[in-house]
């Protein structure tokens, strides 16, 4: 499906902030992964924001997860904030990434 | 003998002569009053006179006779005298003073007769007698007299006559009669004084029948009545002073009123038949006064009328020669619009001839006949004389004799000129006339207006400055330029519909060089429009002189402004079509360049399906030998469709473009008359005209046998990887998952989300184990195709196999988390999982889970919980542990697991059917088997997603049944 994401990739210097919003899966979510890789693999500090999502599928569940991992194999910590009463976050306790990530919920 | 004796008989000493002639005498004195008696009854005076005539002569020749007999005697000459005067007395006018001095000479003629007597001593008693008859014939004489006076100047005075008693009395009657016969009124009446002696009032003693009927009264109800008494006072008329003025000094008066009590006009004539009486005839003159009024009213009208009248109008009076020719006419009578009308100047009682000597003939023959033959005539003609035109209505005014005629006329010159124009306008510019249009039109503005310079011009596309089209000068025509607009008269021109300065245009545009050579005085301009009501050029006539006719200038200007304006729009409309051609032809030649030189083939046909016109690609692709037409090559070869059904001309791409339709990459078979088959891929078009009917269709079409053959292999092997993936999709999930393993039913239930061969990410297991043990593994990965089955294949396998040598849940996902971790390094495809162990001895359930959406547990009382789980997905760090759980699951109790396909279907887009979905399902349809459960929830899930799911889903239901339990 194609709904409508609104993705935005905003750098700080050495930290980056990856923001997602609407809902993110595989056919819209390409930008979001690639940025989210890249700055997991480069940058010092990356926040995912998802406070804006209402939801997110496997496809993104997998690139958070990697990103953490990489993160982790830095020695960093992938820093992640969702809404509290948002589908997301549900998704991302479910999948324990809590244990290799920040996850910060508003 | 006779003689002596009557010289010498006497008796009482007179002669008897003497006796004789006093008999004589009184005889005569008796026939005087018998004769008079007689005169009063004879008709006439002149027949009075005649009798008196005769009478006196009767007299005279007594009085001769008695002369005669005593011719010496004084007496007797003495008597003739008398006798003479006698008669001169009758016939001299009546005087009194001759009647006296003729009786006293008769009576002194007498005394003179009878002297003798008395000379001769005569007897005194007979000389008294005789002076007795001498005194009474003298008084008879003069009384006669008198009657005959009388007579004569009641004759005078126009009455009979026979008597005077008569006649008053005759003449009373007649008046009477005329006075009760006459149309007027008439009444006597006596004036009426107050105690001042003002006249107040007057009483009626007489009226008329006529007056009757004015009053509205009978003769009784009036006479003896005074005017008060019948009729209210009527002072606003003021006649009752002028009756009193009437009566009192008898001097007659006419007076005429209208009477507020009657609302009629009279008119009255007063006179005084005696003092103090007055008579008065009345004569109702109110139809007259109305005739009058109207009369007045209608000559004021007609009057206005003719004043005000803007055609021409005279009265002509025609003069003819000795043969009735006409020679001239001579006004007498004209309106105030004449002078304006002809350009004659006050020619009234003038003749023709002498205000325009040169004046058409046919116009004196014309109102020549209409005075001799009466009859009218309606024209139109030329009076080349006054330089002008006319319509004219002509019409004799009284007899044959008045040769008057009436002429009404209007001066038609300007209507001429301008059917004149049109004429022209309409004549102008065919192709037959041979002469450029505005050249023509610039050529008739100048010589019709008598203009010295006429230019028509074109506007630039800024209306800035101009271009002549037509530039006529002096009488011949200059070479067209270009000018500025600016500071021109010209330059007012654009955008007005008529710009005019009759005089003075060179002191108003002083830098226009042209007005300051030519020394320009009038200008008149006007705008061409377009038919879009743009201008587009203008038309300028320039004179030296200053304007005499402006208006007609400008209508004239008017009319050729919309001809010439059409005549330019349509001169621009045949260069832009120009232009537009040979655009068309440029671009159509680099068209034939471009798709001679095109890959593809292009063709076009007409609307009947004939071939116009093919590109060299086109034959090319269609095998047509260079010897070959196109046409007669395609009615050679077939066509089929690419299953190899015949595919008739009608179906083609371009017949069926020829019926209005879009053809887009129609595939079929073409089998050439040499029998070699091409795969053509044709794309065709309707052609429209302007009022959008097909006149014809464009095709472009390509060689697609190649294409087609790439395609097919493609689809082989499509095909060939599906038939994998398939394998490997049934070895993923296994074919046959027992409906039961001991007490527990079991129903599965997966659905992919894409048609394509792609393997779908989700998997599960269900399998035995030792000790009554049963496996049950559900999970997805993510990503699709090959490598991903690979890895559930991988994970799928590795459970199997670790749970054969440890069935505790967590210990085998953090084996297999850790295998999978070592085996993708880098970019991998992380899997979620769910695995639990069931021991069917107890129904006691050990479970674990890497990420998986957390089953649900639905307990024979209805109940259903939603287990709380959380662990990270396998695939992602390669040390992680998993946490194990337990549940346990009594008999009519039931687990049921599934992936995210299933909680994440969305509705529209956006609304997920989650958990809260999928346990309402499950709350509506307890009852059910665990096949029916994990139909039914794909199912729910599917139709929630509007009967697409977003991802591929799976659903593994495990019940624990009683073996008594028959479902």
């Amino acid at each position: 499906m194609a709904d409508i994401a609104n993705i935005e990739i905003v750098k700080d210097g050495d930290r980056v902030t990856v923001i997602g919003g609407g809902s993110l899966d595989l056919t819209n979510c390409k930008k979001f992964n690639d940025g989210l890789k890249q700055a997991s693999q480069t940058a010092d500090g990356v926040t995912v924001d998802l406070r804006g999502a209402n939801f997110i599928d496997s496809a993104v569940v997998q690139a958070l997860g990697m990103a953490g991992a990489r993160m982790l194999k830095r020695d960093k910590r992938l820093n992640v904030i969702v809404r509290e009463d948002a589908y997301p976050l549900r998704v991302i306790r479910i999948s324990g990434f809590e244990s290799i990530m920040d996850v910060e919920v508003e | 003998m006779v003689a002596f004796i009557l010289n010498d008989y006497r008796f009482f000493g007179l002669s008897w002569q003497f006796y004789a002639l006093a008999s004589l005498k009184l005889g005569l004195l008796a026939g005087t009053f018998v004769l008079l008696g007689f005169l009063a009854r004879v008709k006439s005076h002149r027949s009075y006179d005649k009798a008196a005539f005769a009478w006196g002569l009767a007299v005279a020749l007594t009085a001769v006779g008695t002369a005669a007999t005593r011719p010496h005697d004084f007496t007797g000459h003495a008597v003739a005298v008398v006798s003479i005067v006698y008669i001169l007395a009758l016939v001299i006018p009546n005087k009194l003073a001759n009647q006296i001095v003729l009786s006293s000479t008769v009576t002194l003629g007498e005394l003179i007769i009878i002297s003798p007597l008395l000379r001769s001593g005569a007897d005194p008693a007979w000389v008294a007698i005789v002076f007795s008859l001498l005194v009474a014939n003298a008084i008879a004489i003069t009384a006669s007299w008198q009657l005959h006076s009388y007579r004569r100047r009641a004759f005078a005075a126009g009455e009979n006559e026979r008597t005077v008693e008569e006649a008053l009395r005759e003449g009373e009657q007649r008046y009477r009669t005329l006075f009760m016969s006459v149309s007027q009124g008439f009444y006597l009446a006596d004036i009426i004084y107050d105690d001042n002696r003002a006249p107040c009032d007057f009483r009626y003693t007489e009226v008329n029948p006529a007056f009757e009927q004015i009053i509205g009264l009978t003769r009784d109800q009036i006479v003896g009545r005074t005017y008060n008494e019948l009729v209210p006072p009527d002072t606003a008329s003021g006649w009752m002073g002028v009756f009193e003025n009437v009566a009192a000094t008898g001097i007659p008066a006419d007076y005429s009123f209208y009477s507020e009590i009657y609302h009629r006009h009279f008119k009255t004539f007063a006179f005084r038949p005696t003092e103090g009486e007055f008579a008065v005839l009345v004569t109702d003159v109110t139809e007259r006064k109305q005739a009058e009024v109207a009369l007045r009213e209608s000559e004021e009208r007609y009057r206005s009328l003719f004043a005000t009248l803007l055609e021409g109008f005279c009265v002509i009076e025609m003069i003819f020669d000795a043969d009735d020719r006409p020679i001239d006419y001579r006004f007498l009578e004209i309106n105030p619009a004449f002078e304006e009308q002809t350009g004659l100047h006050n020619p009234r009682g003038k003749r023709m001839r002498d205000l325009a000597p040169d004046h058409e003939q046919h116009w004196f023959d014309t109102y020549g006949n209409i005075a001799l033959t009466g009859e009218p005539a309606r024209f139109v003609s030329q009076a080349a004389a006054l330089g002008r035109w006319f319509d004219v209505h002509a019409y004799r005014v009284g007899g044959p004799e008045s040769r008057k005629v009436a002429i009404l006329f209007s001066d038609i010159t300007d209507r001429k000129q301008i059917e004149e124009v049109h004429s022209f306008l309409l004549q102008c510019g065919w192709p037959s006339s041979g002469e450029d249009f505005f050249e023509s039109l610039a050529r008739y503005l100048a010589e019709t207006l008598d203009m010295d310079f006429v230019c028509i011009d074109r506007l630039s596309g800024d209306r800035l400055d101009a271009r002549t089209l037509a530039m006529f000068f002096d009488g011949k025509f200059e070479d067209n330029v270009s000018y500025a607009l600016k500071d021109t008269p010209c330059g007012d021109v654009v955008g007005k519909t008529i710009c005019s300065f009759p005089s003075g245009v060179r002191q108003l545009f002083p830098q226009d060089v042209v007005l300051q050579d030519m020394m320009a005085e009038g200008y008149v301009g006007t705008t061409l429009w377009s038919s879009q009501g743009q201008p587009i050029g203008l038309i300028a006539l320039i004179s030296r002189k200053p304007l005499a006719n402006l208006s007609m200038a400008e209508s004239v200007l008017k009319l050729a402004a919309i001809r010439a304006a059409g005549e330019l729009e349509r001169k621009q409309a045949e260069e832009a079509l120009a232009q537009a051609r040979a655009e068309a032809e440029r671009r159509a030649a680099e068209l034939e360049a471009f798709v001679s030189n095109q890959a593809d083939g292009v063709s076009m046909v007409d609307a009947e399906g004939r071939i116009l016109w093919i590109n060299d690609a086109g034959r090319e692709i269609l095998r047509v030998p260079p010897e070959e037409t196109f046409s007669d090559w395609m009615s050679r070869y077939r066509m089929f469709t690419l299953d190899g059904t015949p595919l008739s001309p009608q179906e083609s791409a371009g017949a069926r473009a020829l019926r209005g339709e879009r053809v887009t990459d129609f595939r079929y078979v073409v089998v050439t008359p040499s029998d070699e088959t091409i795969i053509v891929s044709a794309s065709s078009s309707p052609v429209f005209d302007g009022q959008g009917r097909i006149i014809g269709a464009t095709s472009t079409f390509r060689d697609q046998s190649e294409r087609v053959e790439f395609e097919n292999e493609k689809q082989r092997l499509l095909d060939r990887e599906h038939r994998i993936a398939e394998v490997l999709q049934q070895a993923l999930i296994p074919l046959d998952v027992p409906t039961r393993i001991g007490s527990y039913g079991i129903g599965v239930k997966y659905q992919p989300a894409l048609e394509e061969a792609e393997v779908g990410g989700d998997f599960y297991d269900v399998f035995e184990l030792d000790d009554g043990k049963i496996g049950v593994l559900i999970g997805d990965v993510a990503g699709k195709g090959l490598v991903a089955a690979i890895r559930v294949g991988a994970a799928r396998y590795s459970v199997r196999g670790y749970a054969l040598i440890d069935p505790r849940p967590s210990h085998v996902l953090t084996l297999v988390n850790e295998a999978l971790c070592k085996d993708s390094p880098t970019d991998f495809s992380m899997l979620t999982a769910f695995f639990a162990v069931i021991d069917t001895a107890t129904g006691k359930v050990t479970y674990a889970s890497a990420g998986a959406e957390p089953p649900v547990v639905c307990r024979a009382s209805g109940s259903i919980r939603e287990l709380a789980l959380g662990g990270m997905p396998l695939g992602v760090v390669g040390s992680n542990t998993y946490v194990e759980n337990a549940v346990d699951l009594a008999p009519g109790d039931s687990i049921v697991l599934v992936t995210d396909g299933i909680t994440e279907a969305r509705a529209g887009g956006q609304v997920l059917f989650e958990k809260r979905g999928m346990i309402q399902y499950l709350a509506n349809n307890a009852g059910n088997s665990p096949s029916e459960t994990a139909s039914g929830l794909m199912r729910a899930a599917t139709r929630h997603a509007d009967g697409q799911l977003q991802d591929d889903a799976a659903v593994v239901v495990l019940m624990h049944e009683n073996t008594e339990v028959v479902r």
